[in-house]
């Protein structure tokens, strides 16, 4: 509230103003001139909410004449002339000036700048007032962030209305998936685009989340336009901190934590899975029995459950390994389970109380023209997974030169390094997260020696179905090696001149050096399929990768800026030329012919040539993007804005014809409030600008080298010699080109009550078209799909956000601001350009999981639907049914009513109790590929946040939230976790299944059997799919800053500050599994929501120390 | 200051317009497709990748197996549940289009249509040294391409049919639907009688295994045109006719006297792979070789057995339809060296042990040389009874059958159609033959092509529905239905153009 009437009186009355100016001067020349009287001043300068301000700056005015507040804020200064104003300044604050009038002690409150001046934001190679801006920008500086978090991605969760962030995982080494608002496009990414302190990156570098200033996300298509083709997924600005002239101050953060599993999922303890795999297996040897004709339905007594493993065998005329029980399980005459003695929950087992340690050093401050801030961070996380860990190093260097008037020279580098131990994702032979769930609880972890139990489970696979190939996950994680080394280092040098006051160049020349070695190793030691530890077939399955990348990125960039006011008309903008080159080389090697585990390294491979080979990812790729840009802002009367933006890019990866694309914006604003019939009616305690805006962004993540066909390579045994065989490769299209996302958007800044609230809304409506798309081509032309643009193809986001802030308080002791936002998008795929619908496979299963069709969101889920659940009568009227059905046919005669569930085209056992069925689509009596409809939505109804922030005294508090509602999550798990067979342990919720007509369970969860139930377990349906709304608390910290400690430190010290944070305390969610956030397919466009054997979220119990000297 | 202004946007013209080179980035690693033949050498490695492509497990290699011999009597599966019970459909006769194995299938057999084509589109670009390298080069690629399409018109009926490398969207567009099944069987008799007009050796020498040769081109035409004879409406005798004449000629290229020369097994005798003159036409598998070596006789081991290999096996091994094993006559040598019965207690039943590499060189891990046999003269020889009994020349029909059973060390025809046994379960000369392809070719990948060539779809369902479902496992006889004479067109297929790419009937 206060800047707009500050600079609205300043506009109206500038003649005024001058000429005012103008006669002080003289006068107070004058007076001077007139009477000389020294006097002693001492005084107290304290921020709006009374908190002294250290290291101020009071001068007596027109002097040189200065001191500096002390840690209390207290100052004392002589004046020389008691008339002469006294000026204070302090960064990031209003500069205050008063005049002596005889007070003992001077009591000033300074102004934080944002308030004075108008907030100022980064919007891509240029900064401007946030009251000018037109488009969707949302600004986040430092102090609102979640600073506890060990990465950038999680600092910002539920900070920004339409930016999802989910936190995917919890490994130490992962970061998080952004998506603003939605997904628009179908084969390309739909990641954002990072522009670190001006360099445009695919990621966040892994930056020290303490090292950034501010962050600006810019939303809307015309804010992102000025980054053209790289910005449809929306542009993360990202702003490090700078040196500020003034007084050096050095900080030193040093914080400890305790990280554990946020949720444990509940699985059955051993004696709940016996039970059940002793009826599944029971179950299947009858169903077996009966289909194979050796019992009909009618003579079936419970008595061959009595039956032996070799009376079964016998009976059947055939091992069946799914209708055999162990003994050490069951006794086969009174039907009683038994135990083995263990009861292990190995989640427990998997699972620790990791450590970690931060600290982070910092130097800022400035003299003479020349501003520098150092920072250097280390930060050692351990992963709630055994033997995962991460350590990384940051190092920041940013400089600026004031060599003249008119240069400013500087320079940024910066430098990560992160050593990780990684562990291997998905299923559960080689995820150690989902073997926790799927290994029996029948089994011990550790043997009495005290090295891990191995093999267990698979020993009896063969034999009793339970899973092959699954080992003890503590002895997987323990004795797998994934090691990551990545280096990131970036090199910018830059120079400003002011050709004129109203305009300046810059040219900036910068590097980017990233460089990653990924090695891993899989032991001799580890159970292979069905074999054992130290087996031949463990011995040949052991073997090493190493991955070397080294990356070079180079950025040369020319911007011309320009301020100059007319009048009532202010002018602004920037031009400029900017080209980019990428060069990657990847070097992946292979090695196995292991004889031990002496050296887990591709150099301990062995000695035939062949055990080595290279990997497919080996190979070198180079792209390069020019671009020209500009963009014109024009103010009239501060009331009325408007934005024109253009860039046009040119980039290799694109096929020759089609490598340029034009992005243009427009956008504009109006300061309603500004208008005097506003005023009028509504007072002056409020403001509201109405802002609109129209863009054009890009989307250029597909890859190298995409639209030319090459040759691959192989080979093929002539005689006995191996030759080379030359093929032609997938086919590709020459013409590929860009896809283009137009978007609009509209919304008002609205602020009341003298600026304590303030609501920003926008409404958009995106259209992406040409979109990138892997096209389904016919085989006979030896490809299935060419990547290429689809011509009238067209995907519309639409949706909402609104983001609430509110200072509730704001009082000398105390103060509470709560924050909320929320965001609504809808998804829709308008037309895709005659390409048939898209199916995808987004679980490890053969079947379909994700449909893409005309009319509905991207990626819905695509399965059964199911109907209901098999009962008495149903299985009556399944007899009589049955002699209508012609097997061979897969038919019903015309015109036959079914009077049962329709059976299933995909089962190979007859319906029984307690079997669930599938609903019929079409009608024609069977379910076949027909009856797949839409089953789910991943994507939310809606998404929000809110964050709470307050103090009181010298305690400081902040929380935040954030969440999802009405997305469904398909668990990818439940084939091997709920599927009712005993294969592999199963969730809790097995314990509510169908057992008998008189214990039907919960009515929901269909009966066990081995194999029996194919139609369910193997085909996806309803079954699986989740609800996956959640509240998250993401953060709560707790503060607490000594004051007045400069006076017990003799001032070396000025401030030191306690905290306490806990990082994802609590989470409010119905999905079954770890989290609701899952993403298995990592940002995959089409295949969203899926939950598969991913490293869970952790919480952490953190505490902290930050002393500032 | 002006001139400051200037040499700011100069600058920035500067870096605009110096940009047309740097954005040409050349792939480093891979040439372009266009323009890839200069010479010879690019042509063989051109020709080499025809041989790759059919040997993948999705094609023909020795993997293939779930696409014919799971989809006769001879095997199966037990297991309905792994990989979403989707193989278990071939067996089943539950098969759905969306069955990605299918399309897998599919596909593989395109992409080696595909590489054949394009070995043709260049050859004619490149200067050879000697003119007979070209049309032997030619020889090979137009016999794969007919070999694949035999494969594709059988398993499918119409299918796309390409003779063109295709180089552009509109073209693959334009080709987009299916060629009625008489017009692919006339393109395949085109390439292959094409691919005689050259001096490509009628049997390969050692160094050249794994190509084809003359005595593989006439045995393939030869059978072609046998299946035109016996599936096709039109010009019956002038197929038979033509299918003895190529037959013959391929007989007659054979180095050995008669087949009893040759003991069964060594035919399948890994040492003598490169040697043994039964064999026309193979897929070529490494002893010891990590990436090209074969796990035919190891995936077949069942648990408790090392009879095929030293690499012990922790399950049922391949199953053999019980079915199989009841066929085969008492004292018909190739029973016990086709299949043996596993009495491991995860087992309980009857495994293959055609395939056997137990050597050293193989070892524990089961780095087998097994090579997969395509063609062999055993084959063209039952071929030649088959379309004698056809052209009603009865004894001659039967003189080539009692090569194959004297060899098997079992009765001559006339003696053994004495016996009631025998006689009953193969009341005619023709049943007679397709019994004894069934015992002789077993798990080589014939027998699904011999029931569809022998029956028509009316008489296969009643041939299946007849068989004891006690001898098939958990696959359900009483699924198979006409439909089942050809596979479903793989769903995405059908659905790039549902007019065009017309689905079978019964899917």
């Amino acid at each position: 509230m206060m800047n707009q009437k500050n600079i609205k009186s300043g506009c109206r009355s500038q003649l005024l103003k001058v000429l005012f100016f103008a006669i002080c001067f003289i006068t107070v020349n004058v007076f001077t001139a007139i009477s000389q009287e020294k006097a002693k001043v001492a005084g107290v300068i304290v921020e709006e909410s009374g908190t002294p301000v250290i290291g101020a700056t009071v001068i007596e005015k027109g002097t040189s004449n200065g001191v500096v507040t002390d840690a209390n804020g207290n100052f004392k200064i002589e004046l020389n002339n008691k008339k002469n104003p006294i000026v204070i300044s302090y960064i990031g604050f209003q500069k205050e000036e008063v005049i002596y009038q005889g007070e003992a002690s001077l009591h000033i409150r300074m102004k934080e700048n944002s308030q004075a001046l108008g907030e100022v934001m980064v919007v891509g190679y240029q900064v401007m007032r946030k009251s000018d801006i037109t488009g969707s920008v949302a600004s986040i500086k430092s102090a609102e962030l979640n600073l506890t978090t060990p990465t950038l991605g999680q600092s910002l969760v539920g900070k920004v209305a339409g930016v999802q962030i989910s936190q995917v995982s919890g490994a130490p080494y992962k970061g998080t998936k952004i998506r603003v608002r939605g997904t628009s496009s179908v084969n390309a990414s739909s990641d954002p685009l990072y522009v670190i302190d001006g360099y445009p990156s695919n990621e966040d570098l892994f930056l020290n989340p303490d090292d950034i200033e501010s962050i600006e996300i810019l939303k809307d298509a015309a804010s992102a336009a000025i980054y053209g083709s790289r910005a449809s997924g929306g542009v993360i600005i990202i702003t490090t901190k700078r040196g500020k002239e003034g007084k050096m101050q050095i900080s030193y953060n040093y914080q400890f934590g305790i990280d554990q599993l946020s949720r444990k999922v509940d699985m059955l303890n051993a004696a709940e899975f016996t039970e059940l795999f002793v009826d599944a297996h029971n179950k299947d040897y009858k169903d077996e029995l009966i289909n194979r004709g050796k019992v009909s339905q009618a003579n079936w007594t419970d008595d061959y459950f009595k039956d032996n493993n070799d009376q079964r065998t016998a009976r059947l005329g055939i091992s069946s390994s799914g209708a055999k029980i162990p003994d050490f399980l069951y006794d086969f005459q009174t039907g009683q389970i038994k135990s083995t003695g263990y009861d292990t929950d190995w989640q427990e087992e998997l699972y620790r109380n990791a450590q970690n340690h931060r600290h982070n050093i910092s130097i800022v401050g400035g003299k003479n023209g020349i501003r520098y801030n150092l920072s250097g961070g280390y930060q050692d996380q351990e992963g709630i997974m055994l033997a995962t860990d991460q350590k990384r190093i940051n190092f920041r260097s940013n400089l600026d030169i004031d060599v003249n008037s008119k240069l400013t020279v500087g320079s940024n580098i910066s430098f990560t390094q992160t050593n990780n131990n990684e562990m291997s994702e998905g299923r559960f032979n080689a995820s150690p997260a989902m073997a926790a769930l799927v290994y029996l609880p029948i089994f011990k972890a550790y043997n009495e020696d005290g090295t891990p139990s191995k093999y267990e489970m698979s020993s009896y696979s063969s034999q009793y179905a339970f899973q092959s190939g699954i080992e003890n996950p503590v002895a997987y994680a323990l004795e797998t090696k994934a090691t990551r080394k990545t280096t990131r280092s970036t090199y910018n040098v830059f120079g400003q001149y002011k050709i004129l006051n109203s305009l300046s160049a810059k040219l900036s020349l910068g590097t980017y050096k990233y460089s990653d070695k990924y090695e891993s190793y899989l032991p001799t030691s580890i159970t292979n399929g069905t074999r054992p530890p130290y087996s031949s077939e463990s011995i040949a399955a052991a073997n090493a990768r190493s991955r070397m990348l080294l990356e070079e990125d180079y950025l040369s960039e020319f911007t011309l800026n320009f301020n100059q006011k007319v009048g009532n008309l202010s002018l602004s903008g920037v031009g400029g030329a900017s080209s980019q080159s990428n060069a990657r080389d990847i070097l992946d090697v292979n090695a196995n012919g292991f004889t031990d585990d002496k050296i887990p390294d591709v150099v301990g491979g062995g000695a035939d040539p062949s055990n080595f080979s290279r990997n497919g990812g080996t190979g070198k790729t180079a792209y390069s993007i020019v671009s020209a840009f500009g963009r014109l802002n024009t103010t009239y009367m501060d009331k009325y804005h408007l934005t024109a933006t253009f860039r046009g890019d040119g980039c290799s990866l694109f096929g020759p014809t089609n490598r340029w694309g034009y992005f243009p914006s427009i956008s504009g604003g109006w300061t309603v409030s500004k208008e005097g019939l506003y005023k009028k009616w509504f007072g002056d305690n409020s403001s509201l600008k109405l802002r609109a805006s129209w863009g054009l962004s890009g989307n250029n993540s597909i890859g190298t080298y995409n639209f030319q066909q090459v040759m691959g390579k192989g080979g093929v045994v002539i005689g006995n010699n191996v030759v080379t065989a030359m093929y032609p490769g997938a086919f590709r299209d020459i013409n590929l080109g860009w896809e283009s996302t137009s978007q609009s958007n509209a919304g008002f800044d609205l602020t009341i009550l003298n600026g304590k609230v303030s609501v920003i809304a926008n409404y958009y409506d995106s259209n992406t078209f040409d979109l990138l798309f892997e096209k389904s081509i016919t085989a006979v032309s030896g490809s299935t799909s060419m990547l290429t643009n689809l011509p009238d193809s067209r995907i519309n986001n639409r949706g909402f956000d609104v983001q609430i802030d509110a200072n509730l308080f704001k009082k000398k002791d105390w103060d509470l601001k709560i924050s909320g936002n929320i965001a609504v998008n809808r998804n829709k795929v308008i037309n895709l350009g005659g390409a048939s619908t898209i199916l995808t496979n987004g679980a490890e299963r053969s079947y379909k999981t994700h449909i893409t069709q005309e009319g509905q969101p991207i990626g819905m889920f695509y399965g059964f639907n199911v109907k209901g659940m098999i009962n008495e009568q149903d299985m009556i009227n399944l007899t009589d049914d049955d002699q209508y059905y012609n097997s061979s046919t897969k038919k019903f005669p015309a015109g036959y009513v079914l009077k049962g569930p329709a059976r299933s085209l995909s089962q190979t056992t007859k319906f029984q109790l307690g079997d669930l069925y599938f609903d019929d689509v079409n009608g024609d009596g069977v379910v076949d590929d027909n009856d797949k409809t839409i089953i789910g939505n991943p994507n939310p109804d809606f998404i929000f946040g809110f964050n709470l922030s307050g103090r009181y005294k010298n305690f400081d508090l902040a929380a935040s939230f954030n969440g999802s509602y009405g997305n469904d999550i398909l668990d990818g798990q439940c084939y091997y976790l709920f599927n009712m067979e005993g294969s592999g342990n199963q969730y809790q919720a097995v314990n509510e299944r169908y057992r008998t007509p008189e214990n039907p369970g919960n009515g929901e969860i269909y009966r066990a059997s081995r194999g029996g139930t194919q139609s369910n377990s193997t085909r996806l349906s309803s079954f699986y799919l989740e609800d996956g709304s959640f509240l998250r608390c993401t953060n709560i910290t707790i503060g607490y800053t000594l004051q007045n400690i400069a006076r017990f430190t003799n001032n070396s010290v000025s401030n030191i500050r306690f905290y306490a944070a806990l990082d994802n305390p609590f989470t409010f969610q119905k999905y079954r599994g770890y989290n609701p956030e899952v993403d298995y397919n990592n940002g995959s466009n089409l295949t969203p929501g899926v939950d598969y054997g991913k490293y869970p979220l952790m919480k952490a119990y953190n505490i902290g120390i930050k002393v500032t000297f | 200051m002006k001139t400051k202004v200037i040499i700011s946007l100069s600058i920035l013209l500067l870096i605009i317009t110096s940009c047309s080179d740097f954005l040409n980035e050349q792939n480093p690693n891979a040439i372009p497709s266009e323009g890839y033949f200069t010479s010879e050498i690019d042509v063989d490695k051109s020709v080499n990748s025809i041989y790759q492509a059919i040997r993948s497990n999705s094609c023909l290699g020795e993997g293939s197996d779930l696409y014919s011999e799971e989809r006769s009597d001879n095997a199966g599966r037990n297991d309905n549940q792994s990989n979403a019970g989707e193989p278990f459909q071939f067996t089943d006769f539950s098969l759905l289009p969306s069955n990605t194995y299918i399309k897998t299938h599919w596909t593989s057999l395109y992409s080696a249509v595909a590489r054949t084509n394009f070995v043709l589109s260049g050859i004619d670009n490149v200067t050879f040294s000697n003119e007979d390298q070209r049309a032997i080069y030619k020889s090979e690629a137009l016999f794969v391409r007919a070999l694949v399409y035999f494969h594709l018109v059988r398993k499918w009926g119409d299918v796309p049919m390409v003779t063109v490398y295709l180089t552009n969207y509109n073209d693959i567009l334009a080709n987009t639907f299916r060629v009625k099944k008489e017009l692919v069987y006339a393109q395949i008799v085109l390439d292959l009688q094409a691919a005689l007009n050259s001096n490509i050796p009628n049997i390969q020498p050692t160094g050249g295994k794994g190509r084809t040769c003359k005595a593989a081109i006439n045995g393939l035409l030869g059978q072609v045109y046998l299946t035109m004879g016996a599936t096709l409406a039109e010009n019956k005798p002038q197929n038979f006719q033509n299918a003895k004449k190529y037959l013959t000629d391929a007989y007659n290229m054979r180095t050995f006297t008669t087949l009893s020369a040759i003991p069964y097994s060594d035919v399948f005798n890994v040492d003598k792979k490169n040697t043994c003159p039964e064999i026309v036409f193979q897929i070529v598998y490494k002893q010891g070789d990590l990436n090209y070596y074969s796990s035919l006789a190891t995936r077949n081991q069942s648990k408790g057995e090392t009879i095929n290999s030293q690499k012990i096996s922790s399950g049922q091994g391949t199953f053999v339809n019980p079915d199989l094993v009841k066929e085969f006559e008492a004292n018909d040598i190739r029973k016990d060296f086709s299949v043996k019965y596993a009495n491991d207690p995860v087992a309980k039943a009857w495994f293959i042990t055609k395939y056997r590499d137990n050597s050293n060189g193989a070892g524990v891990n089961g780095f087998g040389g097994n090579d997969f046999i395509l063609m062999r003269f055993a084959d063209i020889i039952l071929m030649l009874a088959e379309v004698n009994l056809y052209l009603g020349n009865e004894p001659e029909a039967i003189q080539y059958l009692d090569q194959i059973r004297t060899r098997a060390g079992l009765s001559v025809y006339a003696i053994s159609n004495l016996n009631p046994v025998y006689h009953s379960k193969f009341p005619n000369l023709k049943l007679a033959i397709l019994h004894e392809r069934r015992a002789e070719l077993a798990f080589e990948n014939h027998r699904w092509y011999d029931l569809i060539r022998f029956f028509t779809a009316d008489e296969l369902a009643t041939y299946f529905k007849g068989k004891n479902q006690d001898d098939y496992g958990k696959s359900n006889l009483a699924n198979f239905g006409t439909k089942d004479i050809y596979y479903p067109i793989p769903f995405d297929e059908w659905k790039l153009d549902p007019e065009k790419m017309y689905q079978n009937p019964g899917y």
